[in-house]
């Protein structure tokens, strides 16, 4: 298992996030993974889980594009607006059903995104992420 | 002067070579003919072309009266002179009055030269004015012609005699026949589009203190009730102390030219559009459409490669039952709004808003009765149109059902809707006391396919809204909405009425 082991998953549907769930735990044993359907109680959590903490533990945040309220463009937004530490902590991974390539161009051109995915997740993707994640934070 | 040709009518060969003798003796350069009788004169008068014709009245078969009448029989151009012997007052005046030009007394021929190079001299001068004024008519015509078909009318006020005039296209240009309103200031700024009247009047005023040519652009509304765009310019004429004498100006219409632009522009504005909707439909099918599918391809995914429990079998089963299901219904939306806009051709019909009402109210009675909906209506100043039904129908059911959905938890809801009228628009206005929409954050997204804006609410699917605006679109109207969280939300859609959507 690799050292990175928290999952948090922001998409308002739900039917994705159980699959993601499964797909992960299938993957990892013991991975922490913690679902939202409401954006902005995923950016809250992800504000209080790591404003006051000194953790070295990282979180892969697989966020969805179109979501009702605050779509992924507002949250990489707000996002972008908190402490570095915070920052640092939590890798964005956009995970969308879109196959258009303005999306992909607008996430990979945002310096908080990581990896564009697209749906479904499978192991092999989650695998791939969570490798480069490990070997370019020298954790592998 | 050139040699002229004179005919002479007269039946005594001495009284003509006395006639002759007279001439040569005053130095006149002349030829003559002459005719001894009605024949001879005829001919005379058809084969050649004279600068002058003296009869003598005394002549016993052939009278200077027919001699006079043959001669206005062939329109000549030239001055006809009665030489005789004796003449009464009553018959000198009566054959003047036939066309005489001139009577000279056999006893006073040394005033015939004289008179023959007067008469001459005064229808050349005739004929020069004839053939000018001719010119001048004709040149006027080609103007007026010119004016017509550039749609250019011209008027004149003069500020010493207060006269003022319009040429005929000016009448025309405002929608008038020439001479059908007094032509005036006053009488063309009546004609001026109400918005711009202010304008041109400072224009008027500015014209007034300046020497060269005030120009500017308005619109007017004809006798007809159409509105025409024209270009004025005008300027106030001087005398040499600087006092304004009189403002002329014209007008052109130049309707043609700018209803072509406008055209034009809307062709643009529709062909952004189609690319928009094109570009929107592209996202839907990559989100809306995908989505549900990305999540069928998942689940499989795990039910054939994974080992599962028995429950959890059940579980991604029933995900994908309801992934499938979704599936349907975006495809059932998307295939709704592809047909909104071929739906224009269904016959219009005479639409009451009062029963539209009503009949939304009665099939949704059991969900009004639920949340104590209270529904308000005023269509006091227009109760219907001339407009799709169907397209009505769904409008308001869309509206109504909002407010209904995204009403507040602890208020029963109010919904007002409202019926104006305003000159060649209807105004439509829904407002309900429900929880609002954050309008400052989503102000571009309120009528988006599939944007919603209550997470909480998860009856809303974002397609109501989008609907509405198409199918308000599609009837030629506009869709606007103010909105304060917590405070309610208000629609407004104005319908214009263009003649089509006249009743027949």
């Amino acid at each position: 298992m690799s050292y990175i082991k928290n999952f948090i998953i922001i998409d308002d549907d739900v039917i994705n996030n159980t699959l993601c769930r499964k797909i992960i735990e299938k993957t990892y044993e013991g991975a922490t993974i913690t679902d939202f359907t409401d954006p902005q109680e995923g950016f809250d959590y992800i504000v209080k889980k790591y404003s006051n903490s000194n953790s070295d533990e990282r979180s892969i945040l697989l966020l969805d594009i179109s979501m009702p309220v605050l779509n992924a463009w507002d949250f990489l937004d707000l996002f972008d607006k908190l402490d570095a530490h915070v920052k640092n902590k939590v890798k964005i991974h956009i995970l969308s059903s879109s196959v258009n390539k303005q999306d992909m161009m607008r996430a990979q051109s945002n310096r908080n995104v990581e990896y564009y995915l697209i749906k479904p997740l499978t192991k092999e993707s989650i695998r791939l992420i969570v490798h480069v994640l490990n070997k370019r934070l020298g954790l592998a | 002067m050139k040699t002229l040709n004179l005919l002479l009518l007269e039946d005594v060969i001495s009284d003509a070579e006395l006639i002759i003798r007279t001439l040569e003796k005053s130095g006149m350069d002349f030829v003559s003919v002459v005719a001894y009788g009605k024949p001879d004169y005829i001919k005379a008068i058809k084969d050649a072309s004279f600068d002058a014709i003296l009869a003598d009245n005394s002549m016993p078969q052939f009278s200077a009266a027919e001699a006079l009448e043959i001669y206005n029989a062939h329109d000549l151009a030239i001055p006809f002179i009665l030489v005789t012997g004796s003449i009464s007052e009553e018959y000198a005046v009566e054959i003047m009055k036939m066309g005489a030009c001139d009577y000279i007394l056999k006893d006073r021929l040394q005033r015939l030269p004289s008179a023959i190079i007067n008469a001459v001299h005064k229808f050349s001068l005739d004929l020069e004015r004839k053939k000018y004024m001719e010119k001048v008519i004709a040149n006027e015509a080609l103007l007026k012609d010119a004016a017509e078909l550039a749609h250019f009318g011209s008027w004149e006020a003069d500020l010493v005699t207060y006269i003022q005039r319009w040429s005929d296209v000016q009448y025309r240009i405002l929608g008038y026949e020439p001479g059908e309103i007094e032509p005036s200031i006053t009488n063309f700024l009546k004609s001026v589009h109400g918005e711009d009247v202010n304008f041109v009047k400072q224009q008027l005023d500015e014209s007034f203190t300046k020497t060269e040519k005030q120009k500017y652009d308005c619109r007017i509304i004809a006798k007809d009730g159409t509105i025409k765009y024209i270009h004025g310019e005008m300027v106030v004429k001087r005398d040499d102390k600087d006092k304004a004498l009189r403002v002329n100006g014209f007008i052109r219409d130049m309707s043609e030219s700018i209803n072509a632009e406008v055209k034009e522009q809307k062709i643009t504005a529709d062909l952004v559009q189609r690319n928009k909707d094109l570009e929107q439909f592209a996202y839907i099918v990559s989100h809306n459409l995908r989505a549900p599918v990305a999540n069928i391809v998942g689940v499989t995914n795990v039910l054939m490669e994974e080992k599962l429990e028995e429950e959890e079998k059940a579980e991604f089963m029933r995900a994908l039952s309801a992934s499938v299901k979704k599936l349907d219904a975006t495809i059932t939306d998307l295939n709704q709004i592809l047909q909104v806009r071929n739906h224009v051709n269904e016959n219009k019909e005479r639409v009451v808003f009062a029963d539209i009402v009503d009949d939304i109210k009665s099939g949704i009675g059991a969900a009004l009765n639920d949340s104590f909906v209270m529904i308000t209506t005023d269509f006091s100043e227009v109760g219907e149109m001339a407009t799709l039904k169907s397209y009505i129908q769904s409008i308001f059911y869309n509206l109504i059902s909002n407010s209904i959905k995204f009403r507040k938890q602890d208020l029963a809801p109010v919904i007002e809707i409202k019926s104006r009228k305003h000159p060649g628009k209807i105004e439509l206005t829904f407002k309900d006391n429900g929880i609002g929409i954050d309008l400052e954050k989503k102000s571009n997204y309120v009528f988006g396919l599939y944007k919603r804006f209550h997470p909480g609410h998860a009856e809303g699917k974002g397609m109501g809204l989008f609907m509405v605006k198409t199918q308000v679109e599609t009837l030629g109207g506009k869709i606007s909405v103010a909105s304060k969280v917590n405070e309610g939300t208000e629609f407004k859609i104005v319908f214009d009425l263009p003649d089509s959507f006249e009743l027949e």
